[in-house]
């Protein structure tokens, strides 16, 4: 038995009052560390999703704060009902100030999955940051939301209402999902493009080739607005969306995603030698952290030091 | 670099084979496809195990065997394969890094165990082939909405024995009570447990080995404790069919214990899983009770005493081509009589199925190991790798 890697529960306030939950991995044995990763979970995911991307970092000398977005599934505050996407940029704004105040490291890095790219690349228009990498990041919310519901949600009803969907048993309120999108450009691929020809960061998406909800050609064509400023494509033969249904595939991702965030945390550092987790040690996080949540959930006390 | 866009990096670590377990459910695939397939990953596999294993490879070279023999589905058959009892006695490798590989044993009680050295990768695609198929058999719910009471221990105290860590690892996909801690199993509590998930969750899944199954269903027979629920309710028995004392479990018997425990409509809830622990694939039981070859396995039986391959639906012993495990070749001639059919299966899907009947005996087994023995290296190292 391989000892869990702990994480340090906390609560931290959006401007909106909402509290977020966030979770804190650091390296072990107080290692210093060689930067801070936010890690942003895509729609309908929660943070103990990406136990393994998380323990993969901190073990390799990062430090990383994953958290549950506000209105969403998990342990932050609100209800999916209410679910925006400007709510999950409200939420990456307070921790990456939490992480400001807290963390002396230098870089810092957003690595977001799926639907939460597209926040990542928005916020990073204002926000200082070290780099950008997405895990099957969407840029054309318009169209992979169409995929994902086999509806429009920005059309309505014969009578008039709007249409509400379902994602794995949660119900989006499109009243409230699809003003927000339309009013703040959240959708076109257009408006991603234009957000990256402002992002001074790099920018990395790590694509799949057989992903249906996320296009390469698409995040090509997103990314090939903003070159001098450093986009990078990979392309991950015969991967889904869904990546985590295709551990092995999980592996790869895991050392190029290492690879990217020490890059753009300490350009000037050399590369070390990778630490690739074993079997035992992912298997051990997963059940550790979904173990965490649950006690949480069922205390129905949001755990954690409130900052 | 394509001048003007963005920099764009290919990965090509990634296999065929990872999307085909990982992917949905293979058994949808046409007859034909699903042969191409099979054909193609394990030649693959054959390539890579006779490049990173040196012994294999001098192995394949006295059986005058070539890759190039092997051109479509019928060749399967050429390539050399080992005897299982090959494990008990070496490591077999095809590249071991001890750092990130844990060995895998036997679950036998009589003699040497078999020790399977398995990597990262190689245990994932068993996780894999063991998540398809449950996640087929429960229809692929939402994890929230699922329960497993597993009648055995969690990971941490399987620890390297195989059935239990393989049943442990369903853990990594859905919330799982197990039922064995501390060594101590009491079947009243595991009742206690099971309709406490069906209060739960809308999914209960119960895993396990027969033996404790039949504790359990002859306690809640006796507790009179069950209830109905409108939970989905599946049985998934995998491990021996010996009784403690030795004697044979009777699976008709068994099952309709078990369905009257837990009033259940239909024994098509109840499924076996077979597996070996030099096998990297478990193989599931479909409604109609017979069990499904995945793509990625490729099975034939042989004569007992001669070893040459038969046709399908002769007895012989069932031996195995797993293109799944990376970390050692499983070509494998295994200690199992049964018989492989092909075809339309009941339960409307296409391709091979098997069915084991017993374990070879003392007599045939003889005969067996002298032939097998007469391809290997008569002073064999003990690392039977790189």
């Amino acid at each position: 038995m391989t000892p869990v890697a702990q994480v340090e529960e906390i609560r931290h306030r959006t401007a909106g009052g909402n509290a977020v939950a966030i979770w804190r991995s650091a390296p072990e044995d107080g290692a210093e560390s060689r930067g801070t990763v936010i890690l942003l979970p895509g729609f309908g995911r929660r943070m103990r999703h990406y136990a393994v991307i998380a323990r993969q970092l901190t073990q390799n000398g990062l430090t990383v704060y994953r958290l549950d977005h506000p209105n969403h599934i998990g342990l932050s505050d609100g209800i999916i009902a209410n679910f925006t996407l400007s709510g999950v940029e409200e939420g990456l704004r307070a921790t990456l100030e939490l992480v400001r105040t807290t963390e002396r490291s230098a870089g810092t890095v957003i690595v977001a999955a799926s639907l939460s790219f597209r926040v990542a690349i928005r916020h990073a228009v204002t926000a200082d940051l070290s780099g950008i990498v997405g895990v099957v990041g969407v840029v054309n919310p318009r169209q992979t939301l169409a995929r994902v519901f086999g509806v429009d949600l920005f059309d309505v009803t014969p009578d008039g209402a709007p249409r509400d969907v379902e994602f794995e048993g949660h119900r989006v309120t499109s009243s409230v999902f699809a003003p927000d999108c339309l009013d703040n450009d959240w959708l076109e691929l257009e408006d991603t493009a234009a957000d990256l020809r402002c992002v001074q960061s790099p920018v990395t998406n790590l694509c799949g080739s057989s992903d249906e909800w996320v296009l390469v050609a698409d995040v090509r064509q997103a990314f090939a607005s903003g070159v001098a400023k450093g986009r990078v494509v990979v392309e991950m033969p015969y991967v889904e969306h869904e990546l985590a249904k295709n551990p092995v595939a999980v592996n790869s991702m895991l050392a190029e995603l290492t690879r990217r965030v020490w890059t753009y945390c300490d350009p000037k550092s050399p590369a070390n030698e990778m630490i690739e987790l074993t079997f035992d040690e992912m298997a051990e996080q997963i059940v550790f952290e979904r173990h965490l949540e649950t006690t949480r959930t069922s205390e129905g006390v949001k755990g954690g030091r409130e900052e | 670099m394509n001048a003007g866009g963005p920099r764009q990096v290919s990965m090509p670590a990634m296999a065929e084979i990872d999307r085909v377990i990982f992917g949905p459910d293979p058994f949808q695939l046409s007859e034909g496809e699903q042969a191409n397939l099979r054909l193609k990953l394990i030649r693959e596999a054959v390539e890579y195990h006779l490049h990173h294993c040196a012994p294999f490879r001098a192995y394949a070279a006295r059986l005058h065997f070539s890759i190039d023999d092997v051109q479509c589905g019928d060749d399967l058959e050429r390539i050399p394969q080992l005897p299982t009892g090959l494990f008990k006695r070496v490591v077999v490798s095809s590249g071991i890094d001890k750092a990130v590989c844990r060995p895998c044993t036997s679950s036998g009680t009589q003699g040497r165990l078999s020790v399977v050295w398995r990597d990262r990768c190689t245990i994932q695609r068993l996780l894999g082939s063991i998540q398809t198929a449950i996640a087929g058999l429960i229809d692929d719910p939402p994890e929230k909405d699922v329960l497993v009471v597993n009648l055995g221990p969690n990971q941490a105290e399987a620890g390297d024995l195989w059935f239990a860590y393989v049943m442990s690892l369903i853990e990594l996909a859905y919330i799982t009570r197990h039922m064995v801690v501390d060594g101590r199993f009491d079947p009243s509590e595991a009742v206690v447990a099971i309709e406490r998930a069906k209060r739960e969750a809308k999914v209960v899944v119960v895993t396990g080995p027969p033996v404790l199954l039949r504790q359990v269903s002859e306690a809640a027979l006796r507790t009179k404790r069950v209830t109905t629920s409108n939970s989905e309710f599946t049985v998934v028995t995998a491990g021996g069919w010996k009784r403690p004392d030795g004697s044979g479990l009777d699976r008709q018997a068994l099952t309709e214990l078990v369905a009257s425990a837990f009033r259940l409509q239909t024994s098509g809830r109840i499924r076996d899983a077979f597996n070996q622990v030099e096998l990297n694939t478990v193989i599931f039981e479909c409604s109609s009770g017979a069990k499904h070859v995945p793509p990625w396995v490729h099975v034939c039986t042989r004569d007992i005493r001669t070893l040459t391959p038969q046709p399908n639906d002769h007895i012989g012993l069932l031996s195995y081509l797993d293109a799944s495990a990376l970390s050692y070749p499983a070509f494998l001639i295994s200690d199992d009589v049964g018989r492989v059919k092909e075809g339309r299966c009941a339960c409307g899907r296409y391709g091979p199925t098997i069915e084991i009947q017993r374990r070879i005996e003392r007599a045939e087994h003889w005969g067996c190991a002298l032939k097998m023995n007469a391809f290997l290296e008569p002073d064999m190292p003990e690392i039977w790798g790189p």
